[in-house]
């Protein structure tokens, strides 16, 4: 349908239809065609039995196609080609009859229109096919935006496309009965079904969202734990403002020293006088104090142990222990069976803590020089 | 030009039996109309083409009864000559 029979097609199937070969049907198609053109340029009309009249219009006609010539197609050919119309024929229409919905047709099935009485509604049954085809696309399309641009559950249902068709007189008495039995309306629940498979389909989304987010918050929270309790970061000496600031004060606390020394050194008459006063006061506390000084040394003598805890190292343990941070050189010394590696410590890990007096120089001020000497011999060593 | 005089030239062109052209002629015919009731076009090169247009079903109004009549559809075959028979046809 709606094709265009080609001129090779058509000798081929000449060829077919008379019984002869593609070469005479082709010579006789050149023959045929070139006559007419011959008769026309002539200026007369030809007509052929079984096709039809061309007609050769004069310049002057003023009802004349453009192309000056005109074809009246054979009677036979005209009944053979509109035979599937032949038993219809024109209807004379009663008044009041109403053909405003003849241009839409309704989605009515062809098999209702074909069983009416008027000779009329097999045609019309043809055309409606193809609108209902049209009819049932454009539902689509509506079912489409309603599910895409309504996107509430509650939203409104989709009523069923009201079908304008024409009032024949018999029919308008069966339409109520007809409407109520043909119309299922499946409409409504295709569209309604379509949007719960949607929103089903984005829960599970959701959920995996929320699942993914709360894993993402415990493995943060892990890591956090980890590295704040188990893994604990120690600070090393000398290189942040703490270090620093002990270090300060140790120096301010070795000049002090120095200056005590230096300015008893300088006035020993002064002191001397003090010093013999007290000398026997001293000895006989001395020997007052000796017998409990005994179990004191004893006591002395009893190792102390401290542990490694989070913000608690070797130099808050000096500090604690010493009353300056610079001496946990002593309490690593002391402890290298249990430490290899200074910046590196475990929580839990017990230390023992070295006597003051055990520590290398004579006064407080050397020992802390010395201290210091060997924290930065460390640090190097451990940096 | 009636269709026996067409015969005769064609049959003295084509060097052919008048049987043979009839044969031929109607077997084109035949072709042309069940073509042009599947709505399928015939085209003919440097002549024209046989062009099959359905008109549907329609009210139309008597002007003389002044009465609605329903016309039933109707397929009418139109020839749309070609611009070489056109231009000749012109020309002559």
């Amino acid at each position: 349908m709606n094709n265009t029979v080609t001129f090779s097609q058509l000798i081929t199937r000449l060829a077919k239809v008379a019984g002869t070969d593609t070469n005479t049907s082709r010579l006789y198609l050149r023959s045929f065609f070139a006559l007419i053109e011959e008769t026309l340029a002539k200026g007369e009309d030809v007509t052929i039995d079984g096709i039809g009249t061309f007609r050769r219009h004069s310049t002057d006609d003023a009802f004349a196609p453009d192309s000056g010539i005109s074809f009246i197609p054979d009677k036979t050919l005209a009944d053979e080609i509109n035979a599937p119309f032949a038993v219809f024929e024109p209807v004379e229409l009663a008044e009041g009859v109403d053909f405003s919905g003849l241009d839409t047709p309704s989605p009515a099935p062809a098999e209702e229109i074909l069983s009416e009485p008027v000779r009329v509604q097999e045609p019309v049954a043809i055309v409606e096919e193809e609108e209902i085809q049209e009819e049932e696309t454009r539902e689509e399309d509506i079912r489409q935006e309603e599910v895409t641009v309504t996107q509430a559950p509650a939203a409104a249902p989709v009523s069923a496309p009201q079908p304008r068709r024409p009032q024949w007189p018999e029919e308008a008495e069966k339409e109520p009965e007809e409407a109520a039995v043909s119309q299922p309306e499946p409409v409504e629940d295709e569209a309604d079904d379509e949007y719960y498979e949607e929103e089903e389909s984005e829960r599970p989304k959701t959920l995996r969202w929320i699942i993914y987010g709360a894993l993402g918050v415990i493995a943060v929270a892990a890591v956090a734990y980890f590295a704040a309790v188990v893994v604990q970061p120690i600070p090393t000496f000398g290189d942040d403002e703490e270090e620093a600031a002990a270090a300060d004060s140790v120096a301010t606390v070795v000049e002090e020293i120095e200056v005590e020394e230096a300015s008893a050194a300088a006035a020993p008459g002064q002191t001397e006088p003090q010093s013999e006063e007290t000398r026997p006061t001293e000895t006989a506390a001395q020997t007052k104090t000796e017998p409990p000084s005994a179990p004191a040394a004893d006591a002395k003598k009893q190792e102390v142990y401290d542990t490694i805890k989070p913000g608690y190292f070797m130099a808050q343990m000096a500090r604690k222990h010493y009353g300056n941070a610079p001496f946990w050189v002593y309490i690593y010394e002391a402890n290298t069976d249990v430490i290899r590696n200074p910046n590196r410590l475990s929580n839990g890990t017990k230390l023992r803590i070295p006597d003051k007096s055990t520590f290398p120089g004579a006064t407080d001020a050397e020992k802390l020089k010395l201290a210091i000497e060997k924290q930065t011999q460390l640090n190097k060593k451990f940096d | 030009m009636d269709y026996r005089t067409f015969r005769k030239q064609l049959c003295r062109l084509t060097d052919r039996s008048a049987d043979d052209a009839d044969a031929l002629t109607e077997g084109l015919a035949r072709i042309i109309r069940e073509s042009c009731a599947d709505l399928d076009s015939v085209a003919i090169p440097r002549f024209g083409t046989f062009v099959p247009v359905k008109h549907e079903e329609e009210v139309i109004t008597d002007l003389s009864t002044g009465k609605r009549m329903l016309v039933p559809p109707e397929i009418n075959v139109e020839f749309h000559p070609g611009a070489m028979l056109t231009k000749r046809l012109r020309n002559e």
